[in-house]
């Protein structure tokens, strides 16, 4: 038998401990498996993922370049890599790695996901569009693509944005109605436009598939209080409350504006825009937000923060080929 | 229509009785990804943890 055989075994029960969530024996089953064949790149690529998951990003960049550097043409640990450098925040590099991975594999789907995310991220909504749109022509049920073009129409301003938003969301729910993200999407597009009925319904829906949604809860409380509910609307914020510890910044002062704290909730929309957590052009209409809007702060700060980016459709200007 | 667990159950059995019989490796590897696939994830770990362990027994043959 020969040796890089031997090591197959040792990769698939990585992976196995990589879907159960026990990140520290995959990356001992991934050692294991580079002990007996170093130049394996699907060894490197699992131990990159695995990396991923306890958090580890420097070290799991490095296992991904070995990857990469053992098999250039394996599309799988470049589109990997570009997540981590997302995640880290390195946007160009990322850009970089996803657009590595489309010239090795121009039928792989997931790196324009990944591109997609980046320019929602930095607010090019139209940039967004398109590589969603790409990876959803390459795999017309990406769930998690339809889910972020909904995500991108409710963001950007325009005319049928709403509209296309819905469509996207009832889009993703057709295809996966456990998804609970696209949901809650739903639920927001409703919001905006005043519907309360079918926005309930639909944040009702996502907390059905996921009971610890605080950003969920949050916006069904919010629905409550603009109807009069105000003993249903008392009881989400107090779960609500429970759930906000860990949340980002911007989801807090959400809840602090609804909460009718006017002051904190100015606060943590300044470290949330400092931190470019959402862009102010949704925050000026996130109806979560709409107890404070009136604040003459809230439009100080909203103008302190300009959208850094511009969404304009340049075509992946700060990606290098 | 494949008779999967009767193939675990066979290969276990088959692996007890002979040991070091090579192609055992190659049914339990594949049998790891078809659990794995069908997202059974104790299954496919038994199935690779005895691959694993053919190849800790062919190795102490071969190479000791």
């Amino acid at each position: 038998m020969t040796k890089p055989k031997l090591a197959y075994p040792l990769i698939g029960l990585g992976n196995v401990y990589v879907k159960q969530g026990h990140h520290e024996d995959a990356i001992r089953a991934y050692r294991e498996a580079i002990d007996i064949d170093p130049d394996s790149a699907d060894s490197w690529n699992g131990l990159g993922n695995a990396y991923v998951n306890l958090g580890r990003y420097e070290d799991a960049i490095e296992a991904y370049n070995m990857s990469i550097n053992i098999n250039p043409k394996f599309a799988y640990s470049q589109n990997n890599l570009g997540n981590v450098y997302h995640s880290l925040g390195r946007f160009e590099e990322a850009i970089k790695a996803y657009n590595k991975a489309l010239e090795i594999d121009s039928k792989y789907s997931e790196p324009w996901h990944g591109i997609g995310n980046i320019y929602l991220d930095v607010h090019k909504y139209d940039d967004a569009i398109n590589a969603y749109k790409n990876r959803i022509k390459l795999k017309p049920n990406s769930v998690n693509s339809w889910h972020g073009l909904g995500n991108v129409y409710s963001h950007k301003n325009c005319e049928d944005c709403d509209i296309k938003a819905l469509e996207a969301y009832k889009k993703a729910i057709d295809i996966d109605p456990s998804f609970s993200p696209a949901w809650n999407g739903l639920g927001n597009v409703y919001q905006h436009k005043e519907i309360y009925d079918e926005a309930i319904t639909a944040f009702k829906k996502a907390i059905e598939i996921d009971p610890k949604f605080a950003a969920a809860r949050l916006s069904l409380a919010s629905c409550y209080k603009k109807r009069g509910q105000d003993d249903r609307y008392e009881e989400q914020i107090k779960i609500a409350h429970d759930l906000m510890e860990n949340e980002i910044e911007y989801n807090r002062a959400c809840f602090e504006a609804i909460s009718g704290n006017k002051d904190n909730a100015l606060k943590l929309l300044e470290t949330a825009l400092k931190k470019n957590q959402m862009g102010p052009d949704w925050a000026s209409r996130d109806p979560d937000l709409e107890a404070i809007r009136d604040d003459p702060r809230f439009e100080s700060l909203l103008k302190k923060f300009p959208s850094k980016y511009s969404t304009s459709t340049t075509q992946l200007e700060f990606a290098a080929d | 229509m494949v008779n999967l667990e009767g193939a675990r159950v066979h290969c276990i059995e088959v692996s007890k009785i002979e040991k070091y019989y090579e192609p055992i490796f190659d049914l339990f590897y594949k049998l790891g990804i078809i659990y794995y696939q069908k997202n059974e994830l104790e299954k496919s770990k038994e199935m690779f943890r005895y691959a694993v362990d053919y190849k800790s027994d062919s190795e102490a043959i071969n190479f000791d």
